[in-house]
């Protein structure tokens, strides 16, 4: 890869700039304060990993900027950047060959860190074992549908599918899950 | 036909919220969830998913909005500045094969020359006066040129 020096980098005019992104920096700060702690939570729920989620994270503000797409709503805005993040996430998974990675027991965070929380941290550890066995859409529906709190409307243009498809998906996945849940709870 | 769904739903969606699912839910509802297959299934898992979430929520580490445009920027520019310089190498890497090419053309004219003993005139002469020879002469300088466009973008190109 070609290096280039911080004197070429200045030689470029910041209107070439204002040109390669779609909102200037103000509009962007107001964006990312809404939307951001979404996204990285949805990242770190399909990676398992900070560093990547952050990378990931960085990639998909970036590729939002150099997008030419006007957006109707902040609601277009949202689900387009969530469809970025989950596009992401999927090269990522498929580049790295790896499975879902449940996040270790030792990390900063991991409700097993929590002496007062056994039951929670218990629940949680079963549900990230069951959702390994579900698709990737699977996952996203349902953490979409039930952490986020987002409508079949929001879910479809995120997941990229029909609205009418996101009920058959969300029964699916749940009956799946609650089968999952069902056993892990029998066998711990 | 397989019922895919329940008009309960969001009552125990509302449940779940509100913090009621599974001790504190009134007697009608969870009545109504033991016996629904729909929400028998929906509740233990709409209610992991909003305890996963919070717990998730809670540990967030975000970069600073900032910290996220500057970096997007000086990628906006380095983009910038290898797009501006990609035509500048085109045109190198052209007057460099036709540089090339010329020479090696030359090389050649002189070697040929000298192998069937004509001067430079008589070898020209020569090749014209054959219908067959002049395109594969011109074959030749196409493939010189080619040859040499190849070799500087593998010179040149340090990727």
């Amino acid at each position: 890869m070609q290096d280039i020096t911080l004197s070429e980098l200045e030689q470029i005019q910041p209107q070439a700039l204002d040109d390669a992104f779609q909102m200037d920096q103000e509009t962007f700060h107001a964006l990312y304060e809404r939307t951001a702690r979404s996204i990285w939570v949805y990242l770190w729920r399909r990676t398992g990993d900070s560093q990547l989620t952050e990378d990931l994270l960085q990639e998909t503000y970036y590729r939002f900027l150099r997008a030419r797409v006007s957006h109707e709503s902040e609601a277009h805005r949202r689900n387009y950047l969530f469809r970025i993040a989950s596009n992401l996430a999927n090269d990522a998974y498929r580049s790295h060959h790896q499975h879902v990675r449940l996040p270790e027991e030792s990390e900063p965070g991991h409700p097993a860190m929590n002496p007062d929380a056994d039951m929670q941290s218990q629940r949680q550890t079963d549900l990230h074992r069951a959702l390994v066995k579900l698709s990737n859409r699977q996952r996203d529906a349902l953490w979409l549908a039930y952490a986020e709190g987002s409508s079949h409307v929001e879910i479809a243009e995120r997941l990229g599918v029909k609205t009418s498809s996101v009920k058959l998906i969300l029964f699916r996945a749940r009956r799946k899950l609650a089968r999952l849940l069902r056993g892990e709870r029998r066998h711990s | 036909m397989i019922r895919t769904g329940c008009e309960r739903e969001q009552d125990v969606l509302d449940a779940i919220a509100a913090d009621r699912w599974p001790d504190r839910l009134n007697d009608e509802l969870s009545t109504h969830v033991a016996g629904c297959t729909i929400c028998r299934d929906l509740a233990p898992v709409a209610h992991a998913f909003a305890e996963d979430g919070q717990t998730a929520f809670e540990q967030v580490r975000l970069p600073s909005a900032g910290l996220v445009w500057w970096r997007a920027e000086i990628r906006a520019r380095q983009q910038a500045v290898r797009a501006a310089g990609r035509p500048i190498t085109f045109v190198q890497v052209v007057t460099g094969a036709c540089g090339i090419a010329v020479a090696l053309g030359l090389l050649a004219w002189a070697g040929l020359g000298a192998l069937l003993g004509m001067s430079t005139r008589e070898l020209w002469v020569a090749i014209a006066s054959q219908p067959l020879l002049l395109p594969l002469f011109y074959l030749a300088i196409g493939v010189l040129i080619l040859l040499g466009s190849i070799a500087l973008y593998l010179v040149l190109s340090d990727e």
